[in-house]
């Protein structure tokens, strides 16, 4: 019967163990993941910078949903270099192919007086606000803090841009700009749930921020009462993580196009029509973009808007959640978002179909040929404007 | 012959294209995503695919509200 010392032996003979200097080094590399393997309790007290932390007990069931690449380089440790050694053995059992751990551990690595910070961690009131999310493994308190530190912004505050911003303010996306250049009438109120009685005649932008803050006061709504065009449109999505199209015309869209491609900011798309809802992920140069799934609008006369057409009001209900949702899983890096697929929803059918989308090689604004994109306002075609 | 567009029966002429039958539906090319039988059909083959008796069609077409 093998004894402790002789398991941790054999353990060692199969892993590579690194000095702190050694691994301090290899951390300064991008893309080196830290790896932290103690408790809860100890991690609290204090670790590595920027730690992705699971406790050795959880390793085999949550590192494939924290570390997707199984040849990123990894950088294993704990308290003194123990169970970061068998938490390495078990990462080369799964297929990681470049892990190491790091002799002697937190402590070493302390007394040494390299650099190391005490984690954040949710307040006591945001652990009770969000413990349904804490209790979910691919948000957790880092998911968490993550959402907190994250920043979207609305474009619209009408029928998309209201669901959406409830479920992104009251998941608690720290920060959520919204743009939107109307006031509250009363005829909005069939479908755009962040607006009341008590508001019409307001900003839009202002009532929202009023729903948003008193649903939730960890977030932080920044407003645009102006109209979005391309005189200010990349200024305003500047430094946005995540951009949720709630807009209402064609030529609008493809101004958000071109300028989150050239801000390379990821768009959560989303539009309706009186019974149907489409919703899809524009995730710039790595998926297709919005003049690959649509390089020319459909003319004027065949796509009313819902002012002129009508919308049943619960419908942008549901297309708006999903971009919530899509913007969290983005937001989190979970799941499989919608690039690359059109959600389509018709209501009166009650069917949800998907379309597969692929990036055009000939797209005007990112395909390989596509010349310099220029920022400009477009009329009802919408053309990409050619470089002078 | 007959294609379903859509879980809808229609008929196009013999030697019909994908393009063939969104303008026959007037619908524009440019505008529209299409699936044949699964399998999305590129944009640029659109006018080269040619329909087949029994094809299953699946569209949709833009929509730009909010």
């Amino acid at each position: 019967m093998a004894t402790f010392r002789d398991l941790l032996n054999e353990t060692k003979a199969r892993i590579r163990e690194v000095e702190t200097a050694e691994a301090e080094a290899a951390i300064a590399q991008p893309g080196t993941i830290v790896l932290d393997v103690r408790e809860p309790d100890e991690y609290e007290q204090g670790a590595l910078p920027n730690a992705i932390h699971i406790p050795r007990g959880q390793l085999e069931t949550s590192i494939e949903n924290k570390v997707v690449d199984h040849d990123a380089p990894i950088v294993a440790y704990c308290a003194g270099g123990t169970r970061s050694a068998f938490a390495a053995d078990t990462l080369q059992q799964l297929g990681y192919t470049n892990v190491v751990s790091m002799i002697g551990g937190f402590n070493r690595w302390k007394d040494e007086g390299r650099d190391w910070r005490t984690p954040r961690r949710l307040t006591a009131e945001q652990r009770n606000r969000y413990q349904r999310h804490l209790l979910v493994n691919e948000v957790g308190e880092e998911g968490q803090l993550k959402l907190l530190d994250s920043k979207v912004l609305l474009l619209g505050a009408g029928g998309l841009g209201s669901p959406a911003g409830l479920y992104l303010g009251a998941a608690g996306v720290g920060t959520i700009g919204i743009i939107d250049m109307d006031v509250v009438d009363e005829s909005n109120l069939q479908r755009q749930i962040l607006h009341n009685m008590d508001r019409i005649g307001d900003r839009k932008v202002d009532s929202a921020k009023k729903t948003l803050t008193a649903l939730n006061p960890d977030t932080n709504v920044v407003t645009y009462d102006t109209r979005l065009g391309a005189d200010n449109i990349l200024d305003i999505i500047d430094g946005y993580d995540v951009i949720v199209d709630g807009t209402d015309n064609f030529p609008t869209r493809y101004l958000v196009n071109d300028a989150s491609l050239l801000k390379r900011i990821p768009v959560v798309h989303g539009s309706i029509f009186r019974f149907e809802g489409q919703a899809t992920v524009f995730h710039p140069y790595v998926g297709p973009c919005y003049r690959c799934m649509i390089p020319e609008p459909p003319p004027a006369e065949l796509a009313p808007s819902c002012a002129e057409a009508g919308v049943l009001g619960v419908l942008p209900g549901i297309i708006g959640s999903i971009q919530a949702m899509e913007t969290i899983k983005l937001l989190l890096g979970v799941g499989d978002t919608l690039a690359g697929r059109l959600l389509a929803y018709d209501a009166l059918e009650e069917s949800f179909r998907t379309f597969k989308v692929n990036r055009d090689p000939d797209c005007p604004a990112c395909g390989p040929n596509a010349g310099e994109i220029v920022i400009a306002e477009y009329d009802q075609f919408c053309m990409p404007h050619a470089k002078h | 012959m007959n294609v379903v567009v859509n879980g809808d029966d229609a008929m196009v002429p013999d030697g019909a294209s994908v393009v063939d039958l969104l303008h026959q539906l007037g619908l524009g090319e440019k505008w529209v995503i299409v699936e044949r039988n699964g399998d999305p059909v590129e944009r640029r083959a659109l006018a080269t695919t040619m329909l087949a008796d029994g094809d299953r069609i699946e569209l949709v077409r833009a929509v730009a509200g909010g």
